[in-house]
């Protein structure tokens, strides 16, 4: 099953994720500080990169070391809803006390600081073909 | 961790695991046009969130891309946020 990537970095405030192996890509801005990564091959979107998240949320800052996480799309921390294409990735068991949306269907969840998960609308632009298949597979949802 | 600077000689560091993350996820970003961005830039801009945070870019006629380094800058520090290939729309 394919993962996602989560790059989370508190004392620069940024956050970047992206779906499956990390291929040459370039960056597009779609709105304000706010970057999704495209393939250079395919040209589709595969992630995103987010500046200045926290001060977005009105939260303050916190200090910590960037964390590099590897989840597997179709695993217990994730939840996708094909019939929405929506897609939810879990990072800490602390209930969001703030919720940040991006025009692009991006929502951050954070608690004091700390990132707690992440939303995805649209996720089916993100993924291959065959990805999406294992996705509904795994959700149960007739393709 | 590597110490670079910028055009004004202000000292900037890039720590190993942004290095990590930046070789890895963005392999396209050489070490070198890292130093490029930051010393023969041919943009700069702030993060409209947070002034101290700045991007530089350095034009590429040949593949139409800009490459970019991010730059948080503290009181008595500065280091690389993130490198990466963008594209303008």
């Amino acid at each position: 099953m394919t993962t996602i990537t989560i790059w989370d970095d508190p004392e620069s405030d940024y956050v970047e994720f992206h779906v499956g192996k990390a291929t040459p890509a370039h960056m597009e801005e779609v709105e304000p500080d706010i970057f999704e990564r495209h393939d250079e091959k395919t040209e589709q979107v595969r992630g995103c990169g987010i500046f200045s998240i926290r001060k977005r949320a009105n939260v303050p800052g916190i200090v910590g070391k960037p964390v590099e996480r590897q989840i597997d799309l179709g695993g217990e921390l994730c939840n996708y809803d094909g019939r929405r294409d929506v897609f939810h990735v879990r990072l800490s068991e602390s209930r969001p006390s703030k919720t940040v949306t991006l025009m692009n269907g991006i929502s951050v969840e954070l608690s004091g600081g700390a990132l707690t998960g992440i939303w995805i609308e649209r996720m089916s632009r993100m993924l291959t073909r065959n990805e999406r298949r294992q996705l509904l597979l795994a959700e149960e949802i007739p393709a | 961790m590597l110490e670079l600077s910028d055009r004004t000689g202000s000292s900037i560091r890039l720590s190993a695991e942004r290095w990590s993350h930046i070789s890895r996820k963005h392999p396209d970003v050489a070490i070198e046009d890292i130093r490029d961005a930051l010393l023969l830039l041919s943009g700069v801009r702030l993060d409209s969130f947070d002034r101290d945070t700045k991007r530089f870019s350095k034009f590429r006629k040949e593949t139409k891309r800009n490459k970019v380094v991010v730059v948080k800058y503290l009181k008595d520090d500065a280091f690389i946020v993130t490198a990466y290939i963008e594209r303008r729309p």
